[in-house]
Parts: structure tokens; sequence; C-alpha cells
């Protein structure tokens, strides 16, 4: 495997696990109800 | 094209064609690099994001946005709590309603300053619907840190709210505060903790998961924060005004049940302080729109629970020595100054209000051994 192709899954695995990592923190957030408070009048 | 040009761009064509088919086309190894970055990224978490991270960097760091005041009062109080500064300092305690009611933290500052002589830091530690139960934790992890005075909000609104809110709290806290208050406030109220690992992300995960998007506050930079929300709010049509003061009627009725509770949590949120040392608390009455006053008084349930509440809370002062502060009246507030039934949306009046207040303090700190105003 040479080195541009390297350098390509590199850049894909960065790019799709900070993805991955984001989307699994906000599905736990979403899975326990955690959200910013907003104040509502009503 | 020259065969010269040819034989140099077919070797650059060749790099890039490899590159994309690295970057975009699926395979095991990136797939296999991608959970790698994904564990690392999470395992960075643990290890980088501590209590003292949050006091150490820019609040603007985590907040989701402008708006975003839990993040920023986790900041603000983990910051207040490591800092040991010999300054005198105003803690103010409170919901939205004591956050809109302040010209500013400067502002009220300075008046101090003019007044007393000396430098005064101002704490604004208030966020929306902030309870007595985060309060306490906060209390909890300022005292002793702080040395002045601790202004705690209180309101009827609040001394209502029922133990079940509690119960949310304690599964789902808008703080990521560690607290043993809180934590003593829930066993008495026989609330199961959540489960404990020891790690502040962990324990706080729910407190990071609602704003993984601030992750991009590295790139941008830090969020403003902004302490007058209110100004930014529309003005409430007559329909949600109605809907309003239906909700605040329904919250307030249920006072007699929980008021006597609450002002016991509030009691021991003094008791806390006291034990510091160096801290001087005053309960200070919530701001509250005269026409959403007179609306309540005019309902007879609504008109009896405030009757009580007053009484109560008078006698909670009373019974604990410490100075109560209801300013609305004196700070001359009229309805069209509030952009709803409890936020203060001029900025005149914001002032009046902070002058009043100031002088109220000012007097406190002047007579600091009878507890009472000058």
């Amino acid at each position: 495997m040479g080195f541009p192709r390297l350098l390509g899954i590199t850049l894909q695995a960065l790019v799709l696990g900070t993805l991955l990592f984001l989307a699994v923190a906000r599905l736990v957030g979403l899975e326990s109800g955690a959200r910013i408070f907003r104040y509502q009048a009503f | 094209m020259t065969s010269t040009e040819a034989e140099v761009s077919r070797p650059s064509r060749r790099w890039l064609s490899d590159l994309a088919a690295g970057a975009f086309h699926p395979s095991l190894p990136a797939l296999l690099g991608a959970l790698l970055v994904a564990v690392v990224l999470f395992l960075c978490c643990v290890a980088l994001l501590t209590q003292d991270l949050l006091a150490g960097a820019g609040c603007g760091y985590f907040m989701a946005d402008w708006k975003d005041d839990y993040a920023y009062l986790t900041c603000t109080v983990l910051q207040a709590a490591r800092i040991e500064s010999p300054e005198p300092a105003i803690a103010l305690i409170g919901a939205s309603a004591l956050r809109e009611s302040i010209a500013g933290a400067e502002y009220l500052a300075g008046l101090m300053t003019e007044e007393l002589g000396q430098n005064f830091r101002v704490l604004p530690l208030t966020a929306a619907g902030l309870t007595h139960w985060e309060a306490s934790a906060i209390a909890d992890r300022i005292a002793g840190r702080v040395q002045g005075v601790v202004v705690l909000e209180v309101s009827p609104g609040k001394m209502a709210l029922p133990q079940g809110f509690f119960e949310d709290l304690v599964r789902q806290p808008r703080l990521a505060l560690d607290a043993g208050a809180f934590d003593e406030e829930a066993h008495r109220a026989g609330i199961a903790l959540p489960r404990r690992t020891g790690n502040f992300f962990l324990d706080h995960h729910g407190f990071f998961s609602a704003r993984p998007w601030a992750v991009l506050n590295l790139v941008k930079g830090p969020v403003v924060p902004d302490l007058h929300q209110a100004r930014t709010w529309r003005v409430l049509s007559e329909d949600e005004w109605a809907m309003a003061e239906a909700s605040l009627r329904q919250r307030i009725g249920g006072y007699a049940e929980n008021g006597p509770r609450n002002f016991e949590v509030m009691g021991r949120t003094i008791a806390c302080l006291r034990e510091a040392g160096g801290i001087q608390v005053v309960l200070l009455e919530s701001v509250r729109n005269p026409r959403a006053d007179r609306i309540m008084r005019d309902s007879p349930e609504c008109r009896e629970a405030l009757t009580m509440y007053e009484k109560d809370v008078r006698a909670h002062a009373e019974t604990w020595g410490v100075p109560y502060l209801d300013m609305t009246a004196e700070a001359e507030l009229a309805p069209g100054e509030f952009i709803d039934t409890s936020h203060i949306w001029d900025t005149d009046a914001a002032k009046r209000y902070t002058h009043v207040l100031a002088a109220h303090l000012t007097a406190l700190i002047k007579n600091p051994h009878t507890g009472k105003e000058g």
C-alpha cells in the first residue's frame, strides 16, 4: 500500500471516527434525555 | 501538453487518485481506523475533561451558544471554587429573573466600590429556572472559597416546586457540579443517586452529550455569553400571557404542600454558607411583574398561597437571622418594564433595581455584626 493511499485512509478514519464519536455522544445524550434547558414563560 | 509536462503530471495524477481511493472508498483499515479514532477521542474526554479544565479554560469553550447559561454557570462556579480570592465578593445565586434584574456584574461591582471604597467582584451565579436544590449545590461549592455576601433568590414559584422536580434534577442534572449538599438533599428526600464512577466526564456525561457541538468552539473560538437574554425575547401575546399566568398559578398552587420542605432546604443552604465563615447571607425576593402579581392576588387560591408564602419567608428570615429584601416596589418597577411575568427587559429599570440592591448590600456590609441593614 503506497503512501497516498495510506494518507487517504487516515483522513477517512479521522473524519469518520470524529463523526462517529459525536454521533454516539448525541445518541447517548438523547437516550438519557440530556438537553440544554431553555426558559419558557408558559 | 508537451511530452515533458505529461511525464510530470502523470505521477501527480496517480498520487491524487491513490489518495482519493484511500479517502473515499470504504475499506477495513479505514473502518478500524475510524473506530480507533472514536475510542481515542472518548479516552481523551475521560482523561482531559476534568473540573480543573472547566475551571481553568474560558466558560465560552463549553457553551453550546450564548444563551447556554447552565454551562456558563457550571464553569463560573468551578472557577470561584478553585480560586481563593482575598477580594470580597457578592455572589448572586438565582434564576433568570435575578439575572435580568441586574444591570451587569461590573455595574453592581462599580456601585459597591463607589460606596464602600474597596474593590468587589460580583459573581452572577444565575441560570434559567435555577432551583433551590441547585442553589444548595452552588453554595456548597463556593462556601469557604468566597468571602463577602451571598444573595440567595427566593420566590413563591421556587418554594412551591414539587419533589418530582428534584427527582428529575437528580436523574438529569443541568449543572456539572459534584456537591455533597446536593447529594445530601437527594438522600434526605429518598431519591436514589445515579451510579458514580469518580470520573468527572463519565459522571456528567449528560452535560457534555447535550452539547457535543461545543467541540467546534475549539475552532470557532469561545462563545461570548450574554446575561441579558430577555432583550432578545419577543413580547408575549395576550394568549401567551394567559398561558404564563395559568402556569404561574398552577405552580404556586403547590406551595402549601411543598413550601415547608423547600424552606428546610433553603435553611440548610444558609447553614452551609454560615459554617464556612466569612459570608453574610441575604434572601432576595425575586422580581415579579406588578401585572402578574395583581392577577395572582385576584385569584382567591393564589392569594391564599401568596399570603402564606409571604408570612413563611419572613418567618424563615427571622429564624435564620438573615435579611430579607423585597425590592420590586422600592425600585418602582412598572409592568411595561417587564417582558413577561418576571423578566425585566428595560435597561433603565435594571439599573434602578441594581442601585437599590447596591444600597441595601452596602448598608449590610457596613453593619456586618447586626445582620440587619443600618
